[in-house]
Parts: C-alpha cells; sequence; structure tokens
C-alpha cells in the first residue's frame, strides 16, 4: 500500500494530472482511516481472563478471556485477544458498545510447571488488514501446567510384590492385599508366593493368583523432587500422574507426597486434579527436601528422578524404567 | 447474507464504478459495455462453482489471446498498443469477479480496479467520473472492510460472522472521511508549475463540424440536429455580461470557395494586419476573457474578433497563423486568458476607409464558376451604393430580409448549391448566408472570407460564465475595410438562433445549467488545479485566518492569482438550507437508530404481538412479567416457554445482563415453543369462532 502510494504519488508529480492527486488522497485517505478505526477499536476495552488456567503439558489448551467494549456509542470490530509472546489468540468478531464477549484462544505449553501470566495483548488490523495495532493490559495470573497423565506404567505393587526396578521383593504389609480376584499367567515379576500350584501343574504353565487391593487403604505416591531439573525429572512427574489416573481408573483411594507438599487420601476426578495441581507445582532441585513416606514405607510407591535410595518402599520407579 | 457473498458483490461493485468512472472519461465502446454487463452478472448473481474451472480457462485463454495481440500491435503493426492494454485490464477485472467465491482473488480485485481508476484519470474526465469516485471510495472502503473480517474469520475458523445494515451503513458514512482527506490532500499537495506537466485530453467526445480546414455546403437529406454540448466556457472579469448573445466567437476563416465547399489556402502571406492597431483604430474598449476548454476535435482557439492577445493557461502551444486564426498544439486542453477589441470600428472609419489594396487581395476575390445569373444580381445590389460599407450592408440587409433560416437541409445535391438557395429555395442555414454574401460581395470586386464559431451563448448564473454550446455554432462573413482591417458581417436572419433558442426553452434547462455549472467548477477547480490556484487558496485562507474571517475583498481576483473561489451569497442560502435539512435528518436517524429496540426487545414485542392476536393479552398492556403472569393465570399454550423468554428479556434489558449470543438463541427458542402451542392452539379451534377479550383481555 505505502508502495503503491509512492508510485502514485511520483505519477500525480511527474504528468500534473491532478485525478491521480485525488486517487493518491483517496488512498492516504484509506490510511489514515485505518489507523484511526483501528485505534478506535482498541480503545475502552475491558479484558479479563475467565477463570484459572489450567492445562495439560504438550496439549493444546482453550484460555477464556471475557472482553467488554466501554465504549458509550462505537462498536469494536475484530479484536483479537492472547497472552503477550504467545502465538495463541481468540478473536472476537464484533462486540457492541457497551456488551461484552468471551473468546478462547488456544495455547501450548510444552513442559509442565506454573507459568506466570503477566500481560494480556489486545489486537486488531481492522478495518482494512492495512496495519496491525496491539494494547498490553497489565493482567498478572500463573498458568498450572499439568504433567501428563498418558505415559505408560505398570501398575504399583506396594503390598510386598517384587519391584521390577530393584529385582527384590518386599515383605508388604499384614493386610495389604485385598480378597482373591482371578488367575492369571504369569508374568516376569510377579511374585513366586502368588504362584498357584495346582492350576500350574494342570495347565502346564505357571499361573499366578491375583488380588484386589485392599481399597481402603491409600496408594501413597511419594515423588522424590532431590534431583536436578530435566528429562529425567520432567519423566518421574509424568510418572506420578500417570500413577495417579490409573488409580482413579481402578477407583482406589491415592495421595501424593513430595517433600515440600502433600495431597491427602482422596479418590475421584477431583482429587487426581488436586495431585496434578500439585505435581505442575512441584520443583526438582538437587538441595529439595527429601520424601518422607506418610504411611509404612512398604505401602507407598517411591517415584525418582535418579538412581539410589528406595530400601523399604513398597514399589519404586525410577524415570526411564517406569514401563512395563 | 454471507459475508464472502457479500464481499464479492461488494468488490464487483467496486469494479463497476471503476468501470463507470473509466467510462465518463473515455466514453462507451463494446468492449466497456461487455464488461459492464460481466460485473452486472458478477453483482447479481454468480456462476455457479462448479463453472469455476470454465472461467479459469477462459479467463487464461483469453488473457493469452490478448497478450497475443498486444505484442502484435506494438512490435509487428508497430500501432498504438493502448487500447489492448485497456482491454486486457477490463477482461481481467471481468474474470477475477465471475470466479468463485472460495477464489482468494480479492487483492487482485482491488488493485485492478484501482488501475481502471488510474486508466480513467488519463481522460480527464467529467463530472461523472467524481460520482464514480465517491461511489468508489464508499464501496472499497466496504468491501475492505468485509474482506477483512472475511479473511480473519476464515484464518480464525469463526464461520457465523454476520455483518448487518447499521455496520454497512456506518462503514460507508466513515468513507466520507476518505473523500475528505482526498480533497485536502488534493489541495495542499504541492503543485509543479502546469508548462511542466502534460495532461490528456477529453476523449469520447464526438468532433465538431465546422472548424477543421473544410467547410461544405453540400450536406442535404434530412435536419440539422441539435448539439447542446458544451463547446466551452467562458468568464469574464465583470461577471455577468450585459449582451451575451451578440458575442460572436471567432474560430477559423476559410478564403476558397469551390461552389460547394470552402477551404484554406495552404501557405498564405501574413494577412490579418498587425493586432495591435485593430484596438488603436477601431477604439472602444477592451474586453478581456478566460476561455475553458474548446469544441472537441477543433485545433483552433475562438475568441471575439478582433482578438488582440492570448495567453496560455493550460500546457498548450499557441501559433496565430497568417490569417489570423489562432491554433494550438498540444495534447491538454486549452485554456486561456484572451483580449479582444470593441466589436465593430466607428461608422464613419468604415465608410471613409481607403487605401491601396494589400497584395493578397486576389485570394480573397476568388470565385467559383458562377452564372451570370449571380453576377446580375451582385451588380443590382450594389447599385446605388457609394461605399465598401454600405454595399456590404446592402447585401447584409437583402439576405436578412429577403431570405428565410431553416433548420432543414436540402433534399438533394442539386437544391444544396448555392444558386439553388439563392433563386429557388430562399432558405437555408447560416453556411448558406455567409457564403452567398462572400460570393456576392466577391462578386462586386470587395475582398470577404466566410467564418466559423459560435454566436451568443447562454449565461450561467450558477456558475457564472458564458456557456457556449453546439448550437451557437454560426458562420458569418469577414470583409476587409483597408487601414481597419477585417470587419465581420453576418447575414442570417434572426431566426439563426433556432436551435440555442429551442434548447434554451426546454424544460430541463435549469437542470442542464446546474449540472454544467458543476461541470465547470471540477474542470476548473480539479482538472484544471494548478500552481496559480493553489497559490491563491493558500492566500485566501493565510488572509481569513490574519483578517479574523472577514477576508479581503478584493482576493479573488479574476486573473485567478489573488484568491481561491467564493461563493456568491444567493447561492449560499440554497447549500445552508440543504446541510440543514442534510444534518436534520442525520440527527433524526441517530435518535431513531437509539430508539430502535435491541434484539432481546424484538423478540419480547414479538411475542406480545402473537398473544395479543391469539386474544390471550392486550397489546401494551401491563409490564413484561404482569405478561407472563397473565398467560400462566390464563392457562395460555406455551406459557411456560413464554415465561422463560420474558425472564430472559427482563435480565438482558432491565438487568444490564449481557445475554449473548446463547442468550439471544435461548430467547429465540423460547419464542419459538409458545409459537408452535399458538399455532396449535388456533388450527384447533373451531372455524368462525372468535375470541372476545374482556376488559382483562381474558378469553370468553
Amino acid at each position: 500500500m505505502t508502495g503503491g502510494s509512492l508510485v502514485l504519488g511520483l505519477a500525480a508529480i511527474g504528468t500534473g494530472n491532478n485525478l491521480l492527486f485525488l486517487l493518491l488522497g483517496a488512498v492516504l485517505g484509506f490510511i489514515a482511516l485505518s489507523g484511526w478505526m483501528s485505534e478506535q477499536t482498541l480503545r475502552a476495552l475491558e479484558v479479563r481472563r475467565r477463570g484459572p488456567v489450567a492445562a495439560t503439558a504438550g496439549e493444546p489448551a482453550r484460555v477464556a478471556y471475557e472482553v467488554r467494549n466501554g465504549k458509550r456509542r462505537l462498536p469494536s470490530f475484530a479484536v483479537e485477544v492472547g497472552e503477550a509472546g504467545s502465538a495463541g489468540r481468540a478473536w472476537i468478531p464484533a462486540l457492541a458498545a457497551g456488551e461484552g464477549a468471551t473468546a478462547r484462544a488456544e495455547q501450548t505449553w510444552e513442559r509442565r510447571g506454573v507459568y506466570p501470566l503477566a500481560t494480556v495483548v489486545l489486537a486488531t488490523s481492522f478495518p482494512f488488514g492495512l496495519f496491525r495495532k496491539e494494547r498490553d493490559v497489565e493482567l498478572p495470573g500463573e498458568a498450572v501446567v499439568r504433567p501428563r497423565t498418558d505415559l505408560p506404567v505398570r501398575e504399583p505393587r506396594p503390598a510386598g510384590r517384587r519391584s521390577l526396578a530393584t529385582d527384590r521383593a518386599h515383605a508388604g504389609a499384614v493386610g495389604g492385599r485385598g480378597d482373591f480376584r482371578a488367575l492369571r499367567p504369569y508374568r516376569p515379576g510377579d511374585d513366586p508366593r502368588d504362584v498357584h500350584w495346582p492350576t500350574t501343574a494342570r495347565v502346564g504353565e505357571p499361573t499366578v493368583r491375583e488380588f484386589e487391593r485392599d481399597r481402603s487403604r491409600a496408594l501413597w505416591l511419594c515423588l522424590e523432587l532431590r534431583a536436578p531439573e530435566g528429562e529425567a525429572a520432567e519423566t518421574a512427574a509424568g510418572t506420578v500422574a500417570a500413577l495417579a489416573a490409573a488409580a482413579l481408573r481402578r477407583g482406589e483411594v491415592f495421595a501424593l507426597a513430595t517433600g515440600e507438599a502433600r495431597v491427602p487420601p482422596g479418590v475421584g476426578p477431583a482429587q487426581l486434579e488436586r495431585v496434578l495441581d500439585a505435581l505442575a507445582r512441584a520443583r526438582f532441585r538437587p538441595d529439595a527436601p527429601r520424601v518422607v513416606p506418610p504411611a509404612p514405607p512398604a505401602e507407598c510407591v517411591l517415584v525418582s528422578a535418579g538412581p539410589g535410595g528406595g530400601a523399604g518402599w513398597g514399589d519404586v520407579f525410577r524415570a526411564g524404567e517406569a514401563a512395563p | 447474507m454471507r459475508l464472502a457473498l457479500l464481499h464479492r458483490r461488494l468488490a464487483a461493485g467496486m469494479a463497476l464504478t471503476a468501470l463507470a468512472g473509466f467510462t465518463a472519461g473515455a466514453g462507451v465502446s463494446a468492449v466497456t459495455a461487455l464488461a459492464g454487463l460481466a460485473l452486472v452478472v458478477a453483482l447479481a448473481r454468480l456462476p455457479p462453482p462448479e463453472a469455476g474451472p470454465w472461467v479459469e480457462r477462459a479467463v487464461r485463454a483469453g488473457a493469452l489471446l490478448l497478450c497475443a495481440r498486444m505484442v502484435y500491435v506494438a512490435f509487428v503493426a508497430r500501432g498504438d498498443f493502448m487500447p489492448d492494454v485497456l482491454a486486457m485490464l477490463l477482461f481481467l477485472l471481468v474474470g477475477e469477479s465471475l470466479r468463485p467465491l472460495d477464489a482468494r482473488n480479492d487483492m487482485r480485485l482491488y488493485a485492478l480496479s484501482l488501475a481502471l481508476m488510474i486508466a480513467a484519470t488519463a481522460y480527464s474526465p467529467g463530472l461523472g467520473f467524481a460520482a464514480a469516485f465517491v461511489a468508489f471510495v464508499a464501496l472499497s472502503t466496504l468491501a475492505l472492510m468485509t474482506g477483512h473480517l472475511r479473511r480473519e474469520s476464515e484464518r480464525f475458523r469463526v464461520p457465523a460472522v454476520r455483518v448487518g445494515r447499521g455496520f454497512l451503513g456506518a462503514t460507508a458514512a466513515l468513507s466520507g472521511v476518505t473523500v475528505l482527506c482526498s480533497a485536502a490532500l488534493f489541495v495542499v499537495f504541492p503543485r509543479l508549475p502546469r508548462s511542466w506537466n502534460v495532461q490528456g485530453r477529453p476523449g469520447g467526445a464526438a468532433v465538431m463540424a465546422g472548424f477543421g480546414d473544410e467547410v461544405s455546403l453540400g450536406e442535404h437529406g434530412t435536419r440539422i440536429s441539435p448539439n447542446p454540448e458544451v463547446a466551452f466556457r467562458v468568464e469574464f472579469p465583470e461577471g455577468e455580461v450585459p449582451d451575451p448573445a451578440e458575442l460572436r466567437w471567432r474560430g477559423r476563416s476559410f478564403d476558397r470557395f469551390d461552389g460547394v465547399r470552402w477551404s484554406r489556402t495552404p501557405g498564405q502571406a501574413y494577412v490579418a494586419g498587425s493586432w495591435a492597431r485593430y484596438a488603436e483604430r477601431w477604439g472602444g474598449p477592451l474586453r478581456s476573457y478566460r476561455v475553458y476548454g474548446g469544441p472537441a476535435g477543433a485545433r483552433v482557439l475562438f475568441g471575439l474578433h478582433p482578438l488582440l492577445r492570448v495567453q496560455p493557461r493550460s500546457a498548450v502551444r499557441i501559433l496565430r497563423d497568417p490569417t489570423g486564426d489562432v491554433r494550438f498544439f498540444g495534447s491538454d486542453a486549452p485554456s486561456y486568458d484572451a483580449l479582444s477589441a470593441a466589436p465593430l470600428p466607428p461608422e464613419e472609419a468604415l465608410r471613409a476607409a481607403a487605401g491601396e489594396p494589400p497584395a493578397w487581395e486576389a485570394r480573397y476575390l476568388q470565385l467559383p464558376p458562377l452564372s451570370a445569373r449571380v453576377l446580375r444580381l451582385a451588380d443590382s445590389l450594389a447599385a446605388g451604393e457609394p461605399t465598401r460599407l454600405d454595399r456590404a450592408r446592402a447585401v447584409e440587409r437583402w439576405l436578412r430580409s429577403e431570405f428565410r433560416y431553416t433548420l432543414e437541409l436540402p433534399r438533394d445535391a442539386d437544391e444544396a448549391r448555392l444558386e439553388s438557395f439563392l433563386f429557388r429555395r430562399r432558405a437555408g442555414h447560416c453556411e448558406y448566408f455567409s457564403t452567398a454574401m462572400a460570393v456576392l460581395l466577391r462578386a462586386q470586386g470587395i475582398p470577404a472570407r466566410n467564418v466559423t464559431g459560435f454566436l451568443g451563448g447562454e449565461w450561467n448564473s450558477f456558475g457564472r460564465y458564458l456557456a457556449v454550446t453546439g448550437n451557437d455554432a454560426h458562420s458569418w462573413v469577414e470583409v476587409w475595410f483597408p487601414g481597419l482591417g477585417w470587419v465581420p458581417f453576418d447575414p442570417t436572419p434572426p431566426g439563426g438562433r433556432a436551435l440555442a433558442t429551442e434548447a434554451e426553452d426546454g424544460w430541463s434547462r435549469p437542470a442542464f445549467l446546474w449540472l454544467d455549472g458543476l461541470q465547470h467548477r471540477w474542470y476548473k477547480w480539479v482538472i484544471g488545479y494548478d500552481m496559480d490556484k493553489q497559490v491563491a487558496v493558500f492566500r485566501r485562507v493565510g488572509d481569513w485566518f490574519e483578517r479574523g474571517g472577514g477576508g479581503r475583498d478584493a482576493a479573488w481576483r479574476w486573473d485567478g492569482r489573488g484568491g481561491g473561489p467564493r461563493l456568491p451569497p444567493r447561492e449560499a442560502l440554497p447549500w445552508a438550507v440543504g446541510a440543514a435539512v442534510l444534518a436534520w435528518l442525520l440527527v433524526r436517524g441517530g435518535r431513531r437508530r437509539r430508539r430502535t429496540p435491541g434484539a432481546e426487545s424484538r423478540a419480547y414485542l414479538a411475542l406480545r404481538r402473537a398473544y395479543a392476536r391469539a386474544g390471550y393479552a392486550e397489546e401494551g398492556a401491563g409490564g413484561p412479567l404482569d405478561f407472563a403472569a397473565g398467560l400462566r393465570a390464563r392457562g395460555a399454550p406455551g406459557a411456560e416457554a413464554a415465561a422463560r423468554a420474558v425472564d430472559l428479556y427482563v435480565r438482558a434489558r432491565f438487568g444490564g445482563q449481557a445475554i449473548g449470543e446463547d442468550g439471544r438463541a435461548a430467547l429465540a427458542g423460547a419464542l419459538a415453543e409458545p409459537r408452535a402451542a399458538l399455532r396449535v392452539a388456533r388450527r384447533a379451534r373451531p372455524p368462525g369462532r372468535k375470541r372476545a377479550l374482556t376488559s382483562t383481555g381474558r378469553p370468553q
């Protein structure tokens, strides 16, 4: 547009054709009108984020914004809303004077954590798309990015089962095992004491007994934060999230403990939310306080980012070794 | 209407206005007519999407053909290929407009439309361009805005964006800002002196006959057709002139007559005499004036005889040829200041004129072979007249009194001859009269020549100028008087201005004059806006500020160097009244708009009307909650849904809650339910039974 105006201006001066001056004026008028209208579009717009921003790492989250046009007469058109520094934008086609609207912007955070949100950007290139105007609105907040829950994990065996990680059998606590559920073929890692010998003899291959967990007891997931930040730490947090999600699916009581925070035992999706929130806020660092098992260690599952430790725990998951 | 369809229609409308602007200058041709037709199709009914590939192929093939033709014309035929370039422009514009809706070609459409407007400026178009320009700006604003909304909605995948009439109206009004910016920049952008630039001549107009190198008497067949087209406009420093009908705007002179046509002998010696001496010997007051334009196709400047001085104001070069005619060269439309002496020398001086015959006299005594009858006639008219003036007057008088002016052309070539005019038909148009007089004078040995030009003109009080039209075209005679020069005589009877009088009596004349006044201002202040006018405008604005808005009375000097245009007080009144009416309408419209209920209120009122028609409520009685309670109490069908709708309405209207799109959808849904229930109840009602309302509106 600017280049076109320049060429038109040169042509008008060169030829003295007054109608070219008129057209040049119209083109510059468009530019002026564009500037004024985009300014008016953003004027007196009020914006606020709706609700807490909760997201899952690596998945698109929808951040809701409420935008209100505080102008008395003029409507606003084609308003973009989004967080400063991020590409995700919500778009509102029209906002009549005095009216409000809600729009949602999609945004993806790749890693778990709590991200501070400081500024919301209102932008528009209305009316002609020639220029883009932006207005920053200071709006402190935070986005809680939870770890993913879809990391493949095996079922924890805090009640004296053989740990895959350490290849040691733990004694387990009395009553840690529930009612008999079914027989199934032996899988490596199963406790040899669970082998049902009569059936094994009858079918000709090792068969073990499966028991219900004692649902009255909580599955304590203990996350060791004493580790440097990095891929292993993220995997550890993801492992805890996956274990919690699996516990929810099984209908178990579960709880979370780290060196800095605890989520008391509970059930259901709300409990999972609480656990995931705590995981989102968990900070790995080498000098973090060690996790203290809130129940007898044999009934707890330890998840850690690095090697070492784990003696006495019911089950141990180490980052990178979580997959069955 | 879908946003994409609306946008395409606006873009096609934009292209159509650009085409209108183009035709305002270049005229209508087969190509522009076809393009216009195709654009109207694009505007009214786009081809179906399945026709898209065909349109694509046709555009590609057509563009290739036109390219090939352009190359052929430019490099092989070495001709003017600009018409082909313009045809290509129009073709591409039409092709883009006819493409399917999902084609991402809006930028191309904008660019091609703008290119067409730019091309239009080369033709110095008239007032039609101004109208097209305003429409173009308005439609461009709308098209650009809807196009932007369309792109953005597609980018953010928001499909159901609707554009209301209010938006379109407000946007169109905003284009006024663009027009104002355009006008302001037009005025203030620095101009270079005129001579630096070259402008296009108006094109497309029919060439006006009579001002070339030949004038023929031989036309016959029908009637002279009127030509109300304004040939040129003249402004006088004193404003309105008292005798506009007597002004003789001289153009070309002809010395050679072959019995049918007048022509000019090439390579003539200087025969005009010193122009300064005209003023000196004819005496009388000098008259100055400014002329704008000239008849289409004529390369001669017009002025009052004797023309003493001509000063061009546009980029044209002026050449005064040996016969005294003033010709011009250059591609610009002529505009010039002129100074003329008194129309006639004193009677005594004419009678006393005597001197040696000039060397070139024989050329103005040349005659075609004439019959003895003509020579005898010439002798009889001259008999007893002692002086050249008396003889000329005798011939002039005889023709004016004994002959009749008619617009009817001779029936055949024989009747078109001069002798037939003199002895049989005794009626004709001005060229017969001037030819007859010139021939009869030459037959007496008096040098005379035929002159073409315009007689009179019509005073345009709106524009305060004299408009000289094709209907004023005229022909007369100039007679040589030794020592005085060429003196005009007009043998045409008074009915010679029949065409002009017919036109001036038309019922639409005031409108025509008003439009022509606008056209004149357009040419004067827009097409002809130059550095002088710019300086004058700035000076006037400066004076305005310096002297507290009073300005200086003498600021607007006629020579254009002293000031800008000033609206005459009597014309200011209608403008002021018009502006006041417009403002009142705008304010009233704004109030109405403010009073216009929102969507919630409309839905609520519709609900009330529906129940009132069915006899369950009285229109306008009670508030919304009373209405809902009443419906429940009377067991009206759909009362619960209606109550929900009323609740939503009350929350939105009085609670200040923004119910948003979802709320509106819910309201519409709530409205649909009682309406359906009412329909069912109506159908179930026995025919012929009407509900009577008690004072409380309860059906009985």
